[in-house]
């Protein structure tokens, strides 16, 4: 393999989070291009590396037999040189309720580009809040890449609610030579709504029931199928979840129920955000538009709408264009309508 | 590097039932382990015989929010666990079981066990027994609530800047601070050191020190950090590097820093001294030992507030005020091309001479008070001369033919020997004669003369000259020669000799009175210095 010079990335640029981290992690393996981070997670209040930033740093090197130096806890910069990928079954746990979907983000990509299959244990956070969910991997995220050719299977053991954590997941993952782009621009046509409560069984039934349905009132007319989904877990936890079909697509809003946060509340914020993007006649919602970035510029075309862009997708833009330069493009539609595009 | 915690099983608060309910409660053991920026590599959890399921329980659940987490278990069996004296000896007999490693990072947990065992772990740390830290864990709110936050508390402290800036004599303010105390008598030295308050208070200029070897720069400078730093100018560390120690290949990765790879043998970067002080001090001793290269390097440093690591195209920052301390001259070195006149010029804005010891005879004795009162603080044993002994050491250590050769430093060294050898006794005037010797013979083997030898003027001026001088001039001639024999500089020599003299004048060049006097005998400096 050629010898590449490391890039330098502030991680302390723009949103200046952890996500930055994982974008340059991804591109790093899949291009085999070294990486050196520093100011890492320079705008939080514990800066530096957490358990579940430096348990991504560890399965990206173990996914690539990556040469990493300074990946401490709480170190604020490392270097990370990445070798070949190499598929296979992996398992990853996480400590401290960390999100699984963040670390399966972090590797996904090279896994899609290694030799053969593989398959990935995941334990740690399912549900945890501050990332998606694998309601929202299994139900949007992963549906989307299947549009692009992508083929996954998924098994869930059990969920994992912060700060306990303790959930389990497989990911059986094919690799893929060419990505199908998507052009998602098109107003689409919703057609089926589904509001699902996830709930731990410590907690009372009536905490689900309420959120269901305050969701169906706050969204009529339109009709709901709701579920409740009472789960083992090991730790309390509650998450709604709102499903949308269209012709094209299906997309997920989620919410995260806390103590001392109404149930209703909970329900409301779900409408709300969905409405917002109703209104907005995008395709898809920011937090999808924000994760499906990097296989845009994978595929090398595509286009989406979206009905907000957030400093954490600009950040992630520029993170990208550091690897693969900037052919991103930005189009106001008007009526907090975004089209992202990636020009071929 | 491991983190190893040792904590005790919470009959009580790690007790939560079996149903899965268990995980509404905050339980300490559990809290400990679920912490972002905290990962306990090995947990060993002390229990008693009757707590043996909740162990298991307690470890299981442990597993599951911190995978990483290794547990061992350690039974230690208490009768009665308010008793002192049970608790103390127990677990003082455990930590002696235990190897510890300087490459570890060590905790005790002293959120679970009775109020007694809290003080024995206290206590038992405070005295080293265990090397490292305390931690306390407490419950969150709502969400929050299993996981809670923690709080870590090092005993050690000297690493509490208020703290340990309260035990130093509360009241020692600016000046004094600056002498840490000592009530030096020396006019000149005073003087310098009131104008050196004002500047380390309000100027963020580099400062200049300069002396022999042993006069104090190192020791001043450090105290013009620890005034900045009581004062809330600087907030980083002050780095004492001795650049006669900086050769070769070396001097530059030392001071700047390299990236991996740089040159054969940098397997690891390195950040350098320069970025070490950042935000704090850098006291470059020997300045004037610092390679050209070095020298461009670091004017570029201090002019721009960053600089290169070597093999590295990435640009470091580091915002530090540079101290130097020097006992050549550099603006003859700047001539002859040895140190570069422009960084000269840079450095060169506040320069302080600070006097050999037998320059400031008058301030020797407050000096001896002062190294007695340190060994007192570090060893706790008082030191204290009987009046005869004091009466051969105060008169031989203000002696003009007691050379102080390596000033402080020997001063330092001779009364840390003569406590050491009195004990918790006085110093008796056997100690002192001996001593004396010691010096005397250390001094001579180094080719300094103690003893008074007359000095032939007949080596100095022409015969002729000396058949016609009166016995008044030969005598004043032979101490002049004598004394600029024992000082390196003309300067040096002449503050020494016109020593009240020169503060009765606005503006003095001791150093031409003197060249003045010698030639008058067709001698100069270098003459002397040669014969």
């Amino acid at each position: 393999m050629e010898q590449k010079d490391y890039i330098d990335i502030d991680g302390s640029h723009g949103e200046g989070g952890g996500q930055i981290l994982r974008t340059a992690l991804a591109l790093s393996m899949i291009k085999g291009q070294p990486i050196h981070l520093y100011n890492i997670r320079g705008k939080r209040p514990k800066p530096g590396l957490m358990r579940q930033h430096l348990t991504s740093v560890l399965a990206a090197a173990t996914v690539c037999d990556a040469d990493v130096r300074g990946a401490e806890l709480g170190s604020q910069e490392f270097w990370f040189e990445p070798n070949e990928i190499q598929n296979g079954d992996f398992h990853f746990s996480i400590g401290s309720a960390g999100s699984t979907s963040l670390v399966c983000q972090t590797i996904l990509p090279a896994l899609l580009s290694a030799e053969g299959p593989s398959s990935v244990t995941f334990e740690g956070g399912t549900h945890n809040g501050m990332s998606p969910s694998l309601d929202f991997l299994e139900s949007a995220f992963f549906p989307m890449l299947a549009k692009m050719g992508v083929e996954y299977g998924i098994e869930r053991d059990q969920v994992g609610f912060y700060p306990v954590g303790g959930g389990k997941w497989t990911l059986r993952i094919w690799p893929i030579q060419t990505f199908k782009p998507i052009h998602l621009t098109e107003k689409p046509i919703w057609h089926t709504w589904e509001g699902r409560s996830l709930i731990e069984k410590s907690l009372p039934r009536k905490i689900a029931t309420r959120e269901l349905e305050r969701l169906q009132r706050e969204m009529t007319p339109l009709s709901l199928v709701t579920e409740i989904e009472h789960v083992q877990a090991k730790g309390p936890g509650n998450t709604l979840h709102l499903l949308s079909k269209s012709d094209t697509h299906q997309i997920m809003i989620e919410n995260t129920g806390k103590v001392k946060k109404s149930a209703e509340k909970v329900a409301d914020e779900v409408a709300n955000r969905y409405q917002h993007l109703l209104k907005s006649g995008a395709t898809i919602d920011p937090y999808l538009a924000d994760q499906l970035l990097i296989y845009l510029a994978l595929a090398g075309d595509g286009t989406y709408t979206t009905n907000s862009v957030t400093l954490h997708t600009q950040t992630n833009i520029e993170t990208i264009a550091l690897f693969i330069g900037s052919r991103f493009r930005i189009a106001d539609l008007q009526d907090s309508c975004y089209r992202i595009s990636y020009m071929p | 590097m491991k983190t190893v915690c040792y904590s005790l099983l919470g009959t009580q608060l790690d007790y939560a039932g079996k149903s899965e309910n268990r995980w509404h409660k905050w339980r300490p053991n559990i809290s400990l382990c679920m912490q972002d920026d905290l990962l306990i590599n090995e947990l060993v959890l002390i229990y008693q015989e009757q707590d043996r399921a909740l162990v298991k329980q307690v470890c299981e659940d442990i597993r599951t929010v911190s995978p990483d987490t290794h547990v061992t278990f350690q039974k230690i069996p208490f009768a009665d666990p308010w008793d002192f004296e049970e608790v103390y000896a127990k677990l003082h007999q455990f930590l002696s079981t235990q190897q510890f490693s300087e490459t570890n990072d060590y905790f005790i947990n002293v959120t679970t066990g009775t109020h007694v065992v809290q003080i024995c772990w206290f206590l038992l740390t405070e005295s080293r027994h265990f090397p490292g830290r305390l931690i306390q864990v407490s419950p969150g709110k709502n969400d929050e609530r299993t996981k809670g936050s923690y709080q870590l508390i090092d005993l050690n402290l000297e690493k509490y800047d208020q703290i340990a800036a309260r035990f130093k004599a509360d009241a020692l303010e600016g000046e004094d601070f600056l002498k840490d105390g000592i009530q030096t008598q020396n006019a000149q030295f005073n003087a310098m050191i009131r104008q050196l308050e004002t500047v380390a208070i309000r100027s963020t200029a580099p400062i200049l020190l300069t002396g022999p070897t042993g006069a104090g720069k190192s020791q001043l400078a450090k105290r013009i950090y620890a005034l900045k730093k009581q004062r809330g100018h600087v907030q980083g560390q002050f780095i004492n590097v001795n650049c006669a120690t900086l050769r070769g290949d070396q001097a530059m990765s030392a001071l700047f820093g390299h990236a991996k790879g740089a040159f054969t043998g940098a397997q690891q970067s390195r950040d350098g001294f320069l970025k070490a002080a950042d935000g704090g001090i850098l006291f470059l001793d020997e300045i004037g030992e610092l390679g050209l290269d070095e020298q461009a390097m670091l004017l570029h440093a201090i002019e721009e507030k960053s600089f290169y690591p070597v093999g590295s195209d990435t640009i470091r920052q580091s915002r530090f005020l540079l101290i130097a301390g020097t006992n050549k001259d550099l603006s003859q070195a700047a001539e002859q091309r040895q140190f570069r006149d422009d960084l000269l010029a840079r450095i060169n804005i506040w320069t302080y001479h600070l006097p050999s010891l037998s320059e400031r005879i008058e301030d020797i004795e407050p000096n001896i008070r002062y190294e007695c009162k340190k060994y007192t603080e570090h060893h706790g044993t008082p030191v204290r001369f009987n009046a005869e002994a004091w009466e051969k050491y105060d008169e031989f250590a203000r002696s003009p033919n007691t050379p102080w050769v390596h000033n402080f430093r020997d001063l330092n060294a001779s009364i840390y020997r003569m406590a050491t050898l009195a004990g918790h006794q006085r110093i008796r005037l056997d100690i002192v004669q001996q001593e004396i010797k010691r010096l005397q013979e250390s001094w001579r083997h180094q080719g300094h003369q103690t003893q008074h030898k007359q000095t032939d003027l007949s080596d100095f001026i022409e015969d002729s000259l000396l058949e016609e001088m009166d016995l008044f001039d030969q005598g004043q001639l032979r101490f002049v020669i004598e004394r600029c024999q024992a000082h390196p500089t003309a300067a040096s020599a002449s503050r020494n000799l016109f020593q009240f003299s020169r503060l009765k004048k606005s503006s003095s060049n001791d150093t031409a009175r003197l060249k003045n006097y010698l030639a008058k005998y067709n001698l100069s400096w270098q003459k002397i210095k040669r014969i």
